[in-house]
């Protein structure tokens, strides 16, 4: 049974709470304000299910990342975007907005099973596969709409998805708390969350236990197709379009997101919860520097860039020193990997 | 526990070292297509110079790459923080539509500026109506072809409506006056991008060896493509024309690599969008045959936008080559 509070957890709720604080404090209130919390709430969601994507991919091993993730939210919100125009038109906006939802899930499942393929059956590193497939699905989309950005007319409800409020709750943020329950669930309670999480560990190991890595490894890259899709009717529904190059910045983001959260890049190790946490705490920073006034020799969108790659830093040093016993001790400790004396040599996988 | 406590003063004293502001004059925050480039830059000073009048405080952001995805959340954010008043410079005017409502709606005053297609905005500033300036470029650009040859025209992106309105203006043009020209691949998009700019210009040149003209959109495409022309030694045989500014673009047209640049002050601009924004703040509107206060905006034009809103036109534009670069310093 793991601790509830992982050095990880610890370190983000800290950081969140500091944010709260002084930023509330340094804005007069308007940071703490219903308005803004719920402003920072349309925003996060779309980061938060490409980083459920990626912590997948990154936690399955074998060097697992998935680069493709914006790809295929854009890809599938075109393809998308093409069938619910044809079988539902502005006459029937509820009925587009559920086609809509049913077929870039699909598409998101089918890009997913194509990188599954790459790696599981044909036996390409995922890094490469992925790179691949982002190029392959960007181009795609690009051909499909002609470079131009692809507006649904007179959808007003599709765009209730991503902007409007249900009790005072933003709408992306209800789909993301769902989508963080099911990716719980299934990681967590579902037999496949045991043995994913042991491939992940080890995957020798695994197939020496008899696990089917394959389709292990297969369900894993779908899975992280399905919340890019997720994550695509988020985005369209936003700028009531999608355009081949919206959000050609979230795939780092994304990255950063979830190796902030604790994300072993080598696989098994990850907390849905880190996640969520992380997402939580770059929006925060994200939002700050466009509240906050700053001198204008300060570029706040360079001041940003700046300040989530000091937090990425701090946030995998601080939870290590902090978890060390003596400070000092891994600053001096000897190389782990020298064999004691006496002792056998250690035996790498 | 105690290393979380000082862990908290540590980063509460680090963001401490930032001053807060608070005043009592309304806010204007102008959001440009993407930070730390030359011509938003530029644009920066008008907004400043607009706010030394002491009417509104002004301010000037933006996202650090050119996504429209980070531009949205910037408005947002603004929303949330309810200034009084926003200028935008969209990346892609339909995608910006949803958060615009939004800001409109929270009763926010919206000026745009390039998005003449744009609904949700009370006025957009254009310095000049796109087709006409699109076929100025080219009237230029077929006068140094001698009127023949192949041409080929670049957009910084197709979702961006000012460089296709150019784009679309210039072949108009050609096509109207100039029957010896010969459009070919036309609108090659460059994300903004003078690397992009310039690898197409290589394709290009590699697929129509004797194409002697390019008309750029972008302020960066012109110095790919006036550098993958000088790589190749055709700065005597082509035809460079496009939007840049002088600072930008000066080198390459001394060396004669770029042929001509046009473009309208981004400070003016920056400078009436402010303006527009501070007379919506007072409840004022702008009509046709107003003066609002700069160079090429003393007579504007105002018609019916896209939506509920208008759009201002001025006579903005600057013509300039080597021999005049010198008078225009930024």
């Amino acid at each position: 049974m793991k601790s509830l509070l992982d050095p990880f957890t610890k370190f983000l709720i800290v950081t969140i709470i500091a944010i709260f604080i002084v930023v509330g404090w340094l804005s007069g209130g308007s940071f703490l304000d219903i308005y803004n919390i719920q402003s920072m709430g349309f925003q996060m969601a779309e980061i938060g299910l490409l980083s459920f994507a990626m912590m997948l991919a990154m936690m399955s091993g074998n060097s697992g990342i998935d680069l493709s993730v914006v790809g295929i939210a854009i890809l599938s919100s075109v393809v998308a975007g093409i069938i619910a125009t044809k079988l539902a038109g502005p006459a029937a906006p509820v009925l587009f907005t559920c086609i809509f939802v049913a077929a870039a899930i699909c598409a998101g499942l089918v890009c997913g099973f194509l990188n599954g393929f790459l790696i599981a059956k044909i036996g390409y590193t995922p890094i490469l596969a992925t790179l691949g497939t982002q190029l392959v699905f960007v181009g795609i989309s690009v051909g499909l709409t002609g470079g131009a950005a692809m507006t649904f007319k007179y959808t007003q409800e599709f765009t209730y998805v991503g902007n409007e409020m249900i009790l005072g709750v933003p709408i992306p943020i209800i789909i993301f708390a769902l989508a963080t329950t099911f990716i719980s669930v299934i990681l967590q309670i579902m037999p496949f969350g045991k043995r994913y999480t042991l491939m992940g560990t080890n995957p020798i190991a695994a197939r020496f236990a008899g696990l089917d890595t394959k389709r292990i490894v297969m369900i894993t890259y779908m899975l992280s197709g399905f919340f890019a899709g997720l994550a695509g009717v988020i985005m369209s529904s936003r700028s009531n379009g999608v355009k081949w190059d919206y959000g050609s910045s979230y795939l780092l983001i994304a990255i950063l997101t979830v190796v902030m959260a604790g994300v072993h890049p080598n696989g098994g190790s990850g907390r849905v919860i880190n996640v969520v946490l992380a997402a939580v705490a770059l929006q925060l920073l994200s939002s700050t520097f466009s509240i906050l006034e700053f001198p204008a020799y300060l570029n706040p969108s360079f001041l940003k860039d700046f300040t989530w790659g000091l937090l990425l830093i701090v946030s995998i040093a601080v939870p290590k020193l902090l978890s060390a016993s003596d400070f000092l001790s891994i600053l001096f400790s000897k190389d782990e990997n020298s064999v004691p004396e006496g002792g056998a040599a250690p035996v790498k996988p | 526990m105690k290393k979380y406590l000082m862990l908290t003063a540590a980063l509460a004293a680090s963001v401490a070292s930032v001053p807060a502001f608070s005043a009592d004059v309304p806010e204007i925050v102008t959001i440009v297509k993407i930070t730390g480039i030359n011509w938003f830059n530029r644009m920066e000073e008008g907004v400043v110079e607009f706010g030394k009048s002491g009417e509104a405080k002004t301010s000037q952001t933006g996202p650090a790459t050119a996504d429209v995805a980070l531009q949205i959340k910037i408005i947002e954010d603004l929303i949330a923080k309810n200034v009084a008043a926003i200028a935008v410079v969209p990346n892609d005017p339909a995608a910006m539509e949803p958060v615009l409502k939004k800001a409109l709606d929270r009763g926010i005053k919206i000026v745009t500026h390039e998005a003449d297609n744009q609904v949700n905005t009370q006025y957009d500033v254009e310095a000049f109506e796109n087709p006409a300036y699109g076929a100025r470029l080219n009237q230029r650009m077929a006068e140094c072809m001698k009127g023949e040859g192949k041409w080929t025209t670049f957009v910084g992106s197709l979702g961006n409506q000012t460089h296709v309105q150019w784009a679309d203006g210039g072949a108009a043009n050609a096509t109207a006056n100039f029957p010896k020209l010969e459009l070919v691949d036309a609108k090659q998009e460059t994300n903004n991008s003078p690397d992009v700019a310039y690898a197409k210009a290589q394709e290009i040149l590699k697929k129509y060896p004797d194409i002697k003209g390019f008309q750029g959109a972008s302020s960066l495409d012109v110095i790919g493509i006036g550098r993958a022309v000088e790589e190749a030694g055709l700065q005597d045989k082509t035809c460079v024309f496009g939007t840049s500014l002088p600072s930008v673009a000066g080198k390459l047209l001394e060396t004669g690599a770029i042929d001509g640049i046009s473009f309208w002050d981004p400070k003016d601009a920056g400078m009436v969008m402010n303006k527009v924004a501070m007379l919506l703040i007072q409840g004022k509107t702008v009509a046709t045959g107003d003066d609002l206060g700069a160079p090429g905006y003393n007579k504007v034009v105002v018609r019916q936008g896209a939506g509920a809103g208008q759009v201002i036109l001025g006579q903005a534009w600057a013509d300039v080559d080597k021999t005049n670069m010198k008078d225009y310093p930024f």
